[in-house]
């Protein structure tokens, strides 16, 4: 217990995941008239970039140097910002009238979150965030012209049967978990 | 010296960097509007400019968040109370700080536009030097985001401080944007909108800023650049706070200066869309070219619509921006023709720019460019080809679409051709009325009940 409390604490979990609920309380609020993919997608980028600012220890070479399974607390690190997130976002939007399909919810959010691991990964925890806000910023203004391209990159809107915007996140997500929970934040 | 360094080991030319390979990325990877009528950004420099001001509301929490992760080196590399003990004052390093951020994110702003400038050049579109303003305001803005980010970034050095800055620009840029945008979103328009640099779509390429959104834009960004670098520099909570004074001031006065409606934003530019008269034919300086192809077939073609009463008497070129949900304007003594909108006019030969200007018998459709209506289009079709005595396709958008479905309108033709001349004249003058008033299906004026 003492170790759990010290590594949130290392890791900005309690500041990451105040920054988390009031992200995606605040951008719930200012779009729950209009809620629909383009506010899922927001609420959902806010709350994991400001999550995923603790996705890298103080001192990596310190952290090195401890026998322990650094890769099972590092998923279980993600998983609970991805669960958070998402959970935060199915949990608010049933406090309104309008409902977006779980299936988006949890494509999307697995998607940004391994936007932000592969950031962390490679340029280190504190720039966790540019990637899935910069991804997300784009996205709204793609054109649908049919085309895989445009699909791909505006996969976190796309409908929930969509098989090209589903393998994109899927990839993003597995490739992201995959290489942070092997190798870790950046030094 | 100094500046030099802060070039090469500071997060400026990463800035820059990201500004210009997100904004190419997104030009040249993705097919958009900004590649088609009526305003494709290689057509007209003014264009460039509106898009790439429509690019910033992605590309300016880009330049707000880089100067928020920059802000915070200082005490992330755990420096401050060094620095402190340093004789200089504090603003002598904010300068140097400020200036390689602020230069490098709006070199690479002024890149993309460079790429645009070679994309007209390469395409043969209009130059001229209206794009200043739109491109002065874009820089200004750029520089005021990263500068406020540096402040923010240098007061609140906490992990959070970049990607809450950084979310919460992105937020506020598309709920402004959505509120300049117009039609497309429910956000109704607010001056407020304006705060943010971020401009609606063209939708018109010989359009440019209103001079009351360059002004207003200009005072607001200098003075948020202005607080941005003196709350960077300064030391004290007392000259933090005087150093709110300047945007203040900017928002106090740009506020009134901005234009009351969403129909002040954009202005027809003074030098593309200045009309060029040849007789009763007037084109835009833009398509200069136009003119001389005009000049047989126009005034052919006015000379068949004269024996019409009220007659239309003159050909000019449509200015306005594009309008999806309103119908072009009529006006019965002159004839519009849209260059902006129809590729295949623009382009056209002598006979398609004679049938552009009978159609509908000099009168533009009824409905919004994007519902098509086969009794509309037909109509038109039909009462140019009185004129001609052969039926064709209008070169006007929309047109491969009713060519598809062609049959209903060619028997009309067949039922109207057997008509009487007299009866013939009489349903051309009733369609002119009913396209005048829009009121009436036009294709049952000609021929009643053709289409059902």
């Amino acid at each position: 217990m003492r170790w759990a409390a010290l590594y949130a604490r290392s890791r900005q979990v309690p500041a990451a995941f105040t920054a988390l609920l009031a992200a995606t309380a605040g951008v719930w609020f200012l779009a729950r008239d209009s809620w629909s993919s383009i506010p899922v997608m927001l609420t959902l980028t806010a709350g994991i970039a400001v999550a995923a600012i603790g996705l890298s220890g103080q001192d990596p070479d310190l952290d090195r140097t401890a026998a322990l399974p650094w890769p099972v607390r590092r998923f279980a690190h993600l998983a609970l910002i991805g669960l958070a997130a998402g959970g935060a976002v199915l949990a608010v939007q049933e406090l309104g009238t309008l409902t977006v399909d779980i299936s988006i919810i949890l494509r999307d959010a697995a998607g940004l979150l391994g936007l932000a691991v592969l950031a962390a990964t490679v340029a280190g925890g504190q720039f966790g965030w540019t990637l899935p806000l910069l991804w997300a910023a784009i996205t709204p203004f793609v054109h649908d012209d049919g085309s895989t391209t445009s699909h791909i990159v505006a996969w976190m809107l796309q409908p929930s049967g969509s098989a090209t915007a589903t393998w994109t996140a899927l990839t993003l997500a597995v490739a992201g978990t995959a290489t942070y929970t092997a190798g870790g934040g950046r030094r | 010296m100094i500046l030099r360094i802060e070039l090469r080991r500071s997060i400026a030319p990463w800035a820059g960097l990201a500004l210009l390979v997100v904004a190419l990325g997104f030009l040249f990877l993705l097919s958009g509007p900004w590649w088609k009528v009526p305003a494709p950004w290689t057509a007209h420099t003014t264009t460039t400019a509106l898009w790439l001001r429509f690019l910033l509301v992605f590309l300016w929490p880009i330049a707000v968040g880089a100067g928020a992760i920059q802000g915070m080196r200082d005490s992330r590399s755990g420096m401050v109370e060094l620095l402190a003990t340093t004789s200089r004052p504090g603003w002598h390093r904010a300068v140097r700080l400020a200036g390689a951020v602020g230069a490098l994110s709006a070199l690479g702003f002024l890149l993309v536009f460079g790429v645009g400038l070679v994309e007209v050049l390469g395409h043969g579109g209009f130059v001229s030097a209206r794009f200043l303003p739109v491109v002065l305001v874009g820089l200004l803005a750029v520089v005021a985001g990263s500068w406020v980010g540096l402040a923010v970034g240098r007061l609140l050095p906490h992990p959070l401080t970049a990607p809450a800055l950084a979310v919460l620009t992105l937020v506020v840029s598309i709920l402004a944007w959505t509120s300049l945008e117009g039609a497309a979103l429910s956000m109704p328009y607010s001056r407020f909108g304006l705060l943010a640099p971020a401009l609606g779509q063209p939708r018109g390429a010989l359009v440019t800023t209103a001079g009351s959104v360059d002004l207003g834009q200009t005072v607001w960004f200098a003075g948020l650049a202005v607080t941005g670098f003196l709350v960077l520099a300064a030391n004290s909570a007392r000259a933090r706070l005087l150093g709110l004074l300047p945007v203040v001031a900017g928002a106090a006065i740009a506020l009134p200066v901005f234009p009351a409606s969403a129909g002040g934003l954009l202005v027809p530019d003074g030098v593309a869309a200045q009309k060029v008269c040849d007789g009763p034919i007037c084109v835009s300086r833009a398509h200069e070219d136009r003119l001389a192809a005009l000049g047989v077939p126009g005034r052919e073609a006015l000379a068949m619509l004269a024996k019409l009463p009220g007659a239309p008497t003159r050909i000019e070129e449509q200015l306005a921006p594009d309008s999806f949900t309103t119908a072009p304007a009529r006006d019965p003594g002159v004839v519009h023709l849209d260059f902006q909108r129809d590729e295949d006019l623009l382009t056209g030969d002598a006979t398609e720019l004679r049938l552009a200007v009978l159609a509908g018998a000099g009168l533009p459709s009824c409905l919004p460019p994007s519902r098509g209506d086969v009794a509309d289009v037909g109509a038109r079709m039909i009462a140019a080809a009185y004129f001609t005595g052969e039926l064709k396709l209008l070169p006007e958008y929309g047109a491969k679409w009713v060519g598809r479905q062609s049959g209903p309108i060619e028997g009309a033709w067949a039922k109207f051709r057997s008509l009487p001349p007299e009866v013939q004249f009489d349903r051309v003058v009733a369609l002119r009325q009913t396209l005048l008033t829009c009121q009436g299906d036009p294709l049952d004026t000609l021929v009643p009940g053709a289409v059902r």
